[in-house]
């Protein structure tokens, strides 16, 4: 990331001799010179560091003079084991636009244009340390123009791996999968034919860093659905890629702190307050009061986007499998979903999605953890050598432990399926190799159908297993850098996962460190019919909790408010009176599903947690509603158990009385917010611990997580939510790899 | 008809005395015709085959009654399958009954009976058998046990080579009988809409091998945990690499609604009449058509393919109408409770 170079020019710059050079330690540098010279030099490296430098940690001592005459750059050795940096992708930065845009340099309109302050990194590396011929640029001979420039110590260039030029570097090409389209095209032609497809309403698939995506005009609602149809995506909010921050605004309220982030060097896709009626198609996101919008992160989409202020810009796969990354595949199992394909010669090494967040409180706040952060390393004061957690079974990430680091892997998607499967076993094997890792723990959910399991069949190593809300609860923990021997207050509002009683829970108060954990809280279980597929069905388990529940009306209430064709109502009934094939969570997740359906909000879903997400859409930006009564707890075998069917019977009640349905699902929301906040000060009270976390994949609910922390601020209690892994269950690798490396201490002890 | 004299099976009906020998012969010998070998200890029978086809299995179905059938042309067709879908022709049964005392002789006999028919029907003769009478609550009801022996085909040697594109055939709707026997026990809405597809499969199989004599390269009949563990089976067995079609898997409409709604995969839902067979690539569409004029096999239809030969580890996947391929494994725990 230009560090070298940087530290090269502040040396000439402080008269300083010496040399500089990476190692798989992180970058060695030996100085030598006036004293104040030398502490000059230290001081400018610390506050003069380029873009997307960051120091971790910083280690200084003495050596003998050498009497150096001037200072170099070695080459990389890959000796070294303590740190270890693999280097993220970058947005195009400024000056390399600038460059584009000059009709005078010899990068003009080169869509591949990068320098040390930007540029691919990590899907370009084949193995570390980072050197061009290690990486997919290997196959690009340099020119003597870009040879010079990447040899000049003073060069923006200075060992930029990825240097390239129209003469020498990557090209692009275009290709219709239509029979009559035009054929192959390549670099200019291949452009403005691709931007006439957008125009004309096309779905075009293009090679990004990390990956295809599909791209068509968002202002064409014909194109939006057409996109939707093919991807079998019905309802999933699009991301939008807008041309400026001033598009961006034309579609969405950007505060200062949303603005600095979507022009940051990541350029995630940030998710923020939707404006009405911007021309934006209605189907790029249905139902939905935010919107997640980003800039161009390559000089190609840069150039793309001279046409547009805005293209939805999907990750191009099909439904529920990992992008595409590669031209071959796409033309194989892809050319149906798109009309055409943009695409480069540049190699991606490993795919790697958008990253999509947004900002709460000023802070950063995760979806998806992905391009520009995967996989800078979580520091950690345990030895996690050797620790291979793998996640949990939908959005599943791997977490790699290398020393004290801890490398979280980018997201796999579901485990079942065969792509998202392979993507994820050829991820393990190449972090093995960039990092060096010889597994020594693998560390799994208790969940006994997790397909990890069978991964694993007949290895030799130890397998640790951890809960699954204990794994988000420590994930929270070293997130925020706490201390893992100090008990906090875990509130863990979640879908499902296994619990130690056998029973899936996914709404929890749980209390503990590391090391272990009790459970204080929970709420009364609620039916879920058929397991798994049930999920799918909001109006299922609506309909399966009123005919437990409102026994005399729940016929006529099921009828006038879900439908259901007689066989599959009669059935569903049968199900529940005989209490066949029913399961019982205490989840979140299900809870929102089920308020969700009542309130006719979301009857099916299409997307993992869909009827929650628009539920909690209708008051993400509203202030705050008066609560319904609060729910009544009962002890159950030590834990208190809320009775939250209290709370769903006064959400009917209020829809029968004709409440205002966004009302409604307002009260619910703070109703659930105080009783999760009393609670909370209850187990403060009782256990004089004062840390309050937040995680759990329902924790995205922006107004419960603002009311609760609100409430419970007030109360001088300290609540921490996550700011680097996301809440969901893209965080549970993390908090499995530090478990279990605390239990490994303990087994040696 | 001679009766017995009473409408109860008691302990001594199993004791070896009159009671024994007036319920064999009332009852047995009756159904089954073969009062000449019954005369000896054993069945002798004569055969000039030089490999024989040996298999059993238990019976302790419940509910004993469905539509479609009953424990005894169950324990028939069961057994013949076994022998036709191992490429030999059904010849002999023996049977086996272990009857808990206090159960209904008329019951009883009108399940040899449906065994009789079920044994003409297949042309295969029980030629040996043998009851015991167990005390109440020692088991449940009556649990059969069949073993057959069928005749080895001598121009079939071992299974062909199985190729990349060899096509996965299967002769009809799948997860019947399993769905109709749980839509019985728990009594579901559905239980005048489906029916257990039990047949004897041995006519069907002869007249596809008469007809395609080197078409069919391996068989299997899906029974206990479905088309997908037989699959996975076989999978495992023969080192392939397959794939499913979800789409194309047949089902029936009340049965697919059900496993919906139950939350069930009908995949992995018992058949007592279904054969999945890797049939070769170019003679598919032919053996499908023969299939289906054979009334056993109306609704059959091609559901997959051989994606990879010589794979050690063998697995099974279903390419779902998403286009995604999923992982099938061995369900973690039984679907359906004792369904057979
Ligand atoms: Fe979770
Ligand atoms: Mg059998
Ligand atoms: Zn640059
Ligand atoms: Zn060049």
């Amino acid at each position: 990331m230009g560090f070298r170079p940087f530290v090269y020019r502040i040396a000439h710059e402080t008269r300083i001799s010496g040399h500089v050079q990476n190692n798989m330690d992180g970058v060695r540098i030996f100085a030598e010179g006036h004293v104040e010279d030398v502490s000059t030099f230290i001081h400018r490296l610390h506050n003069e560091l380029p873009p997307l430098a960051k120091i971790q940690s910083f280690e200084q001592w003495d050596s003998p003079v050498k009497n150096l005459t001037d200072f170099t750059i070695s080459k990389s050795t890959s000796q070294g084991h303590s740190a270890l940096v693999i280097p993220v992708d970058a947005a195009v930065c400024q000056d390399c636009l600038t460059e584009m845009k000059d009709v005078n340099d010899r990068r003009y309109r080169y869509p591949f244009i990068n320098c040390t302050n930007c540029g691919p990194r990590y899907t370009i590396i084949r193995s570390l340390p980072y050197d061009r011929p290690v990486t997919t640029m290997k196959d690009f001979p340099l020119c003597s123009a870009c040879e010079a420039e990447y040899s000049d110590p003073m060069n923006r260039r200075h060992h930029a791996q990825p240097i390239a030029c129209p003469a020498c570097g990557p090209s692009l090409k275009y290709h219709s999968m239509s029979r009559t389209g035009e054929g192959n095209l390549e670099n200019e032609p291949a452009l403005s034919r691709t931007i006439r497809d957008l125009e004309e309403g096309k779905t075009v698939a293009i090679k990004g860093l990390g990956g295809f995506h599909f791209a068509c005009d968002a202002k064409n609602s014909q194109a939006v659905r057409q996109l939707r149809r093919r991807k079998k995506r019905p309802t999933k909010p699009f991301a939008v890629m807008v041309n400026s921050i001033d598009s961006a605004r034309q579609f969405a309220l950007v505060s200062e702190e949303e603005e600095s982030l979507l022009k940051s060097a990541e350029a995630p896709v940030v998710v923020m307050q939707k404006k009405e009626r911007t021309g934006l198609s209605e189907a790029v996101a249905p139902g939905m009061t935010s919107i997640g919008l980003f800039l161009p992160s390559t000089p190609l989409h840069a150039l793309i986007m001279e046409k547009f202020d805005a293209l939805v810009m999907t990750s191009g796969n099909l439904s529920g499998e990992p992008m595409f990354f590669d031209e071959e595949d796409v033309l194989e199992r892809g050319h149906h979903l798109v009309d055409s394909m943009l695409f480069h010669n540049r190699k991606i090494a490993r795919p790697i999605d958008d990253s999509v967040m947004e900002v709460r409180d000023g802070q950063t706040h995760f979806y998806r953890r992905a391009r520009g952060f995967v996989p800078d390393p979580i520091v950690t004061p345990f030895d996690v050598d050797g620790i291979i957690a793998l996640g949990a079974q939908l959005k599943n990430t791997f977490t790699f432990g290398r020393g004290k680091q801890l490398f979280v892997g980018p997201h796999n998607g579901d485990l079942d399926q065969l792509p998202s499967a392979n993507e994820a076993k050829a991820l393990l094997k190449s972090f093995r190799k960039l990092t060096q890792i010889e597994p020594t723990d693998w560390v799994m959910d208790y969940h006994p159908n997790y397909p990890q399991r069978a991964w694993l069949g007949d290895t030799t190593l130890p397998i640790y297993y951890v809960w699954h809300h204990h794994a988000h609860m420590v994930s929270m923990m070293a997130d925020r850098k706490l201390a893992l021997d100090e008990p906090v207050i875990g509130v863990m509002l979640d879908g499902t996962g296994y619990g130690h009683d056998d029973t899936m829970w996914g709404f929890e108060w749980l209390y503990g460190d590391v090391g272990s954990f009790e459970r204080f809280a929970s709420i009364e279980p609620l039916p879920l019919p058929g397991g798994d597929q049930g999920t799918r069905y909001p109006w299922r388990q609506a309909s399966a909790w009123l005919y437990l529940h409102q026994t005399d009306e729940a016929d006529a209430l099921i009828q006038a408010w879900f439908h259901p064709a007689e066989e599959e109502r009669a059935l569903l009934q049968h199900m529940v009176q005989r209490d066949l094939a029913m399961n019982y969570v205490s989840s979140a997740g299900r809870l929102f599903d089920c308020v969700s359906a009542i309130l006719g909000v979301v009857y099916e879903v299409f997307e993992e947690g869909e009827a929650a997400i628009k539920l909690s859409e209708m008051v993400r930006y509203s202030d705050r509603f008066e609560p319904f009564e609060l729910p009544s707890w009962r002890m159950k075998k030590d834990v208190r158990v809320y009775q939250t069917d209290e709370l769903i019977a006064a959400v009917i009640k209020a829809k029968r009385n004709g409440v205002d349905t966004t009302k409604i699902a307002g009260m619910f929301h703070e109703t659930l917010a105080r009783m999760i906040a009393e609670e909370t000060l209850a187990i403060s009270t009782q256990t004089g611990c004062n840390a309050v976390l937040f995680s759990g994949g329902t924790m995205h609910n922006p107004y419960i997580e603002r009311r609760v922390k609100a409430m419970l601020n007030a109360s001088s209690l300290s609540v921490l939510t996550h700011r680097n892994i996301p809440c969901n269950d893209g965080g549970i690798s993390l908090g499995q790899a530090l478990i279990a490396s605390n239990a490994r201490l303990n087994r040696s002890k | 008809m001679i009766r017995i004299g009473s409408d109860f099976i008691s302990l001594a009906h199993g004791d070896g005395g009159q009671k024994t020998h007036d319920l064999i012969r009332d009852i047995f010998v009756q159904a089954f015709e073969h009062h000449e070998e019954a005369k000896w200890d054993a069945a002798l029978v004569h055969c000039d085959a030089n490999r024989l086809a040996i298999t059993t299995d238990s019976f302790v179905v419940s509910p004993r009654h469905f539509p479609g059938g009953d424990i005894g042309k169950l324990a028939v067709a069961g057994t013949v399958n076994d022998l036709a879908v191992s490429f030999a022709t059904p010849k002999w049964l023996t049977c086996g009954l272990i009857i808990e005392e206090g159960f209904s002789v008329d019951e009883l006999r009108q399940i040899v009976l449906s065994m009789a028919e079920e044994a003409r029907k297949a042309n295969v003769k029980i030629i040996a058998g043998d009851t015991k009478v167990v005390e109440h609550g020692a088991c449940d009801g009556l649990f059969i046990n069949t073993t057959g022996v069928g005749l080895c085909d001598k121009n079939h040697s071992g299974i062909p080579a199985i190729e990349e594109g060899d096509v996965i055939l299967v002769n009809g709707t799948v997860g019947d009988h399993g769905m109709t026997l749980m839509a019985l026990r728990e009594d579901l809405p559905i239980t005048n809409e489906v029916e257990s597809d039990c047949a004897s499969l041995n006519h069907l199989i002869h007249h596809l091998r008469e007809t395609h004599p080197f078409a069919l390269k391996f068989m299997r009949d899906a029974t206990r945990g479905g088309l997908a563990t037989t699959l996975i089976e076989a999978c495992s067995d023969l080192h392939l690499d397959l794939v499913l079609e979800e789409e194309e898997i047949p089902l029936s409409p009340p049965i697919k609604g059900a496993c919906d709604l139950l939350g069930y995969d009908p995949l992995y839902v018992a058949n007592e009449g279904k054969v999945v067979m890797i049939v070769k690539k170019d003679e598919a569409k032919r053996v499908l058509q023969t299939m289906k004029a054979h009334p056993l096999g109306e609704q059959a239809a091609i559901i997959g393919h051989i994606k990879h030969v010589e794979c050690p580890e063998g697995r099974l996947f279903l390419r779902t109408a998403l286009g995604v391929d999923k992982v099938k494994r061995r369900l973690p725990e039984i679907q359906l409770p004792r369904i057979c």
